[in-house]
């Protein structure tokens, strides 16, 4: 075969070729992407979907824990749910404490924030002070705040009486009741807020309050309002957001300190949903509290999404 | 006329026990457009916050239209300032950004308290004015489309002309700006260097304008200061700093490609050598023994290289690269010699090209003593004199 046959035969063919072998190799490539992705999907069903699946189709049934038989009930528990004054007080409850501790955790986290960020030396010791409940478990740090708290041996009300005080009944009077954990639930979470404020504190510009000192933006109050709060409006929505979810999920100091009681006034969601799951085995009724649960979280956690898509981050 | 003179008198600034600023005077003329160059990290930012009230000198004192400012606020000493990152506030509209100087000089707290504050007597009235104003300030400077956009939303060079605008409109005695280009593609750098100088005569305030940018630097104003280490080593015009460097450091600093620095030697006589061969050069009395010779690129004369030039002055080299840019070219020239391997720039017109350009080839080199200049080994510039004709006749 000689040169000149050899190049004209190449031309020829060259065009199809060229087609047919991408066609393989996007082929073989999207063949491998999947393959990559497949464990990670895989993951994510067996972790998180298929679990909710569950529950879905619990909440369906009349199953009670170690039952042999069971069946399809439909929309019964829901139906017995919507009627069920314990679900709607617990409801109310977990209401409740999130309207206290969201602003409350939220608002002191970023009152702390600006004062500590002015802080040179002692920033980092603050900190860590403010960051510790963050890192102790919670249902210790209850037993603490029971001691604290107690109405008859606690030192607060000892406190109290010896200065001519009446006793306080914390966990015991039921409309304080949930109130004293709201506290407990913000002296828990204000660390963690600070933290979050601290980092958008440290990322905005120091040029742009030297730009602002010279348009005359210097007093407290104008760089406030004017540059600090409006900067810091997307870390405050995601503080917010946050700390709604974390709010919502209150359980631990419930069990540990009053066991929903007095008289049902801390009774919240989660521990009406344990209550039924595993005092009570009814399986089926708490995947019902669950799901209600759920609901709410994957709203705050859309509304969290949609603001982020949507917000232009400057 | 209202006096914007600025006067800086002996300020010192340490940052920690760095000393950062070390007994700087400087008079800027009112209406003057001032250069401060000088390399990265040698305080000219410094100066400027100081200026603009931002940062507190250790000692010295700033006069600003003749009186001193020192216990003023920045808001206080009517300067406006634009900084490399444009510093604008990103929240709010190019409107609002140019907004915000006016809104806190007129108004007060109640007038401009946020919702509120359209209920307080004046403040609607207030409002449109500064509108008004805003609004001429933005047609200036061709962003008059962009006012409702946020700064996010705009390119570099139009967020330059936003931060100049916030600048302007509070009609200040003087501009500082800090590296306001530097942010900005060449071609764009080159555009903005004529509208501000432009923007400086129509206004006709002081400007003093920071830049690590000689080109810049050279260009763009009447007078020139140049720092080095916290200090201003010379203030003079562009002509003079290229010119007539009085620092080895500004004669470095300042040219492109830089200033050649070769090892010379002064006699007991006075008279200059360079690498053993005696220049037509006398050093005024000095009793220095090594000095260092500056030249620039431009003042050698390059040859091909021929036997009998050696006798008449020239210096023997080996070029190593030779750059084309179009109007000119650079050779880069490697030079041996008893005390060890220099490299020089020469930089010529494409008709004195002559055979060179064969990378290894000997060349020759001629001096132009007249356009020399001899610095001490500190630095320091030496006063002296060319003598009779220079080499680089002798040789054409
Ligand atoms: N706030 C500060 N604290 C400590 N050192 C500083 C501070 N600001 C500037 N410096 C130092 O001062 C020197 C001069 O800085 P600057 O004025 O920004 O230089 P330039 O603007 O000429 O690049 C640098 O070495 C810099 O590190
Ligand atoms: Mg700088």
């Amino acid at each position: 075969m000689n040169e000149v046959s050899d190049t004209a035969r190449f031309s020829t063919m060259e065009e199809p070729n060229i087609v047919e072998i991408r066609r393989i190799i996007q082929k073989r490539a999207s063949i491998t992407g999947y393959a990559f992705a497949f464990p990670a999907t895989l993951l994510l069903a067996v972790i998180i979907l298929l679990p909710i699946a569950i529950v879905i189709f619990l909440s369906a049934t009349d199953y009670t824990l170690g039952a042999l038989n069971w069946s399809f009930v439909g929309l019964t528990n829901y139906e017995k749910l919507l009627s069920d004054a314990v679900f709607w007080r617990s409801i109310k409850n977990t209401f409740l404490y999130v309207v206290i501790v969201v602003p409350g955790s939220v608002g002191l986290a970023f009152l702390l924030a600006l004062l500590v960020h002015e802080r040179v030396h002692t920033k980092r010791l603050y900190e860590i002070i403010f960051f510790l409940p963050v890192t102790g478990t919670l249902v210790a740090m209850a037993i603490v705040w029971q001691f604290l708290l107690h109405s008859r041996v606690g030192p607060v009300n000892l406190l109290l009486l010896e200065n001519g005080f009446e006793r306080i009944g914390f966990f015991t009077d039921p409309n304080l009741a949930m109130i004293s954990l709201a506290m407990i639930g913000i002296w828990q979470l204000i660390g963690f807020n600070l933290i979050l404020f601290l980092a958008g504190l440290a990322a905005i510009p120091k040029d742009i309050y030297d730009a602002a000192a010279l348009d005359g933006v210097d007093g407290g109050i104008d760089k406030l309002a004017r540059i600090t709060w409006p900067l810091l409006g997307p870390t405050t929505m995601f503080v917010t957001i946050t700390t709604s979810i974390t709010a919502f999920q209150v359980f631990d100091t419930v069990a540990v300190l009053t066991k929903g009681g007095p008289r049902g006034s801390t009774d919240v969601l989660l521990y009406q949903a344990y209550l039924e799951g595993f005092q009570y085995f009814e399986i089926g009724y708490a995947a019902c509290l669950t799901l209600v649960f759920l609901t709410f979280i994957l709203l705050l956690s859309l509304v969290q999404v949609r603001f982020f898509d949507k917000r232009v981050h400057y | 006329m209202i006096d914007s003179t600025i006067s800086l008198s002996k300020i010192v600034k340490k940052f920690d026990a760095t000393p950062v600023l070390r007994n700087v005077d400087l008079n800027i003329e009112s209406g003057e457009f001032l250069t401060l160059v000088g390399p990265s990290g040698c305080g000219k930012s410094t100066l400027l916050r100081i200026i603009a009230g931002l940062e507190m000198q250790d000692t010295g004192s700033v006069f600003i239209g003749g009186r001193s400012v020192d216990h003023l606020r920045p808001k206080q000493r009517d300067v406006a300032m634009v900084f490399q990152s444009y510093a604008l506030y990103p929240h709010m509209t190019v409107a609002e950004n140019i907004t915000m100087p006016l809104l806190m000089q007129r108004m007060s707290f109640a007038q401009r308290f946020p919702v509120m504050g359209r209920w307080v007597p004046g403040s609607q009235h207030i409002q449109k004015n500064i509108r008004k104003e805003v609004e001429t300030v933005a047609e200036h400077l061709h962003i008059e489309k962009l006012l409702e956009r946020k700064p996010g939303q705009l390119s570099g060079g139009q967020r330059q002309r936003v931060a100049l605008g916030r600048a302007m409109v509070r009609r200040p005695l003087a501009f500082l700006m800090d590296e306001p280009l530097s942010n900005l593609d060449a071609r764009l750098r080159v555009k903005m260097r004529t509208e501000l100088a432009e923007l400086h005569q129509r206004l006709g305030t002081t400007f003093i304008y920071v830049t690590h940018d000689q080109v810049e630097a050279m260009t763009m104003s009447k007078r020139i200061a140049v720092m080095m280490d916290g200090e201003i080593v010379q203030l003079g015009t562009p002509d003079e700093v290229y010119n007539d460097p009085q620092d080895i450091r500004v004669a470095q600093f300042i040219g492109s490609p830089p200033i050649n620095i070769l090892p010379g030697e002064v006699n007991s006589a006075g008279n200059l050598s360079l690498f053993g061969v005696e220049c037509r050069y006398r050093i005024n009395g000095s009793n220095q023994k090594n000095v260092k010779i500056g030249v620039r690129p431009e003042d050698l004369q390059i040859s091909e290289f021929k036997v009998g030039l050696i006798e008449r002055g020239g210096l023997r080299g080996w070029l190593r690269r030779l750059e084309n840019l179009g109007n000119e070219y650079i050779a880069h020239i490697d030079m041996d010699c008893d005390d060890g391997h220099w490299q020089i720039a020469v930089r010529f017109p494409p008709e004195e090209l002559n055979g060179i350009g064969q990378p290894g080839a000997a060349v020759n080199i001629f001096l132009n003593e007249a356009k020399i200049f001899v610095f001490s080994e500190t630095g320091d510039r030496l006063s002296g004199e060319a003598m009779l004709q220079s080499a680089v006749e002798k040789a054409s």
